[in-house]
């Protein structure tokens, strides 16, 4: 099963002189969870009522798109050097 | 270390050709002797490609750009995108709804692109991933900056 990324770098600052940090995705995701599971009786019950219109199938569909795209940010990175600023993404 | 390594080095060390493009032939041999080992072991039909795993875009701003007159200068970028990231991308657009949709092949249409974005299909999808594994689009600007789009 695939997880959502831990840990992303982002350096981003004036040439020579920008400042790295890692945020913990981590945290973040588990946070969604958290409020996932509470929301997940109303979603489940949504789901359910819209599901002969045709639009309870849209979103089941839509928050297993979400989880795939959460998880295949990880490898992302993005290295841009301008004149005058840098921006460094890395997702691990 | 074998031949085809030993000549994609030298070649390196004579600056025919960049790091970039070294480190994309090198994965391309060993890519080809996984498949080669995998073929004597059975496990693995001829046809089989070894799929990428990243999506990269390059842009190197040229020995012109030092003397840009234009405003600022052109921004080296370096982006590797996952291909899983590509594939729920792909999939994401059939989640979109129809009136979407039709907005976004008017808007297709008006661009000279003859492509209905309803025709595109899950299926379709790894057809798509594979083909744009082969693919390599190698741009060299006016002002001497190079693109690269490739798979690795």
């Amino acid at each position: 099963m695939n997880w959502p990324p831990l840990w992303a770098y982002i350096k981003i600052g004036e040439k020579g002189r920008g400042f790295g940090f890692w945020v913990p995705l981590f945290l973040i995701g588990l946070s969604l969870f958290a409020l996932f599971l509470a929301f997940l009786p109303l979603i489940v019950f949504i789901i359910l009522v819209l599901w002969p219109v045709g639009w309870g199938r849209w979103m089941f569909e839509a928050i297993k798109t979400g989880y795939t795209m959460m998880c295949s940010i990880k490898g992302l990175k993005v290295d841009i050097q301008g004149p005058k600023e840098n921006v460094y993404i890395n997702v691990v | 270390m074998n031949d085809n390594k030993k000549k994609i080095l030298d070649m390196l060390a004579k600056g025919k050709i960049s790091v970039d493009e070294a480190q994309r032939l090198l994965n391309a041999v060993d890519a080809n002797e996984i498949g080669s080992k995998n073929m004597g072991r059975g496990s693995r039909s001829s046809d089989d490609k070894v799929k990428g795993k990243y999506l990269r875009v390059t842009i190197v701003p040229g020995e012109e750009s030092k003397n840009w007159e234009h405003g600022s200068p052109p921004d080296r970028v370096n982006v590797r995108i996952p291909m899983s990231l590509v594939r729920a991308g792909i999939k994401l657009s059939s989640l979109m709804p129809r009136e979407a949709m039709e907005k976004t092949n008017e808007a297709l249409h008006e661009k000279g692109i003859d492509f209905d974005v309803r025709n595109l299909k899950a299926e379709d999808i790894e057809k798509i991933i594979d083909a744009l594994g082969d693919a390599e689009i190698d741009i060299d600007g006016s002002h001497g900056e190079k693109v690269k789009v490739f798979v690795e």
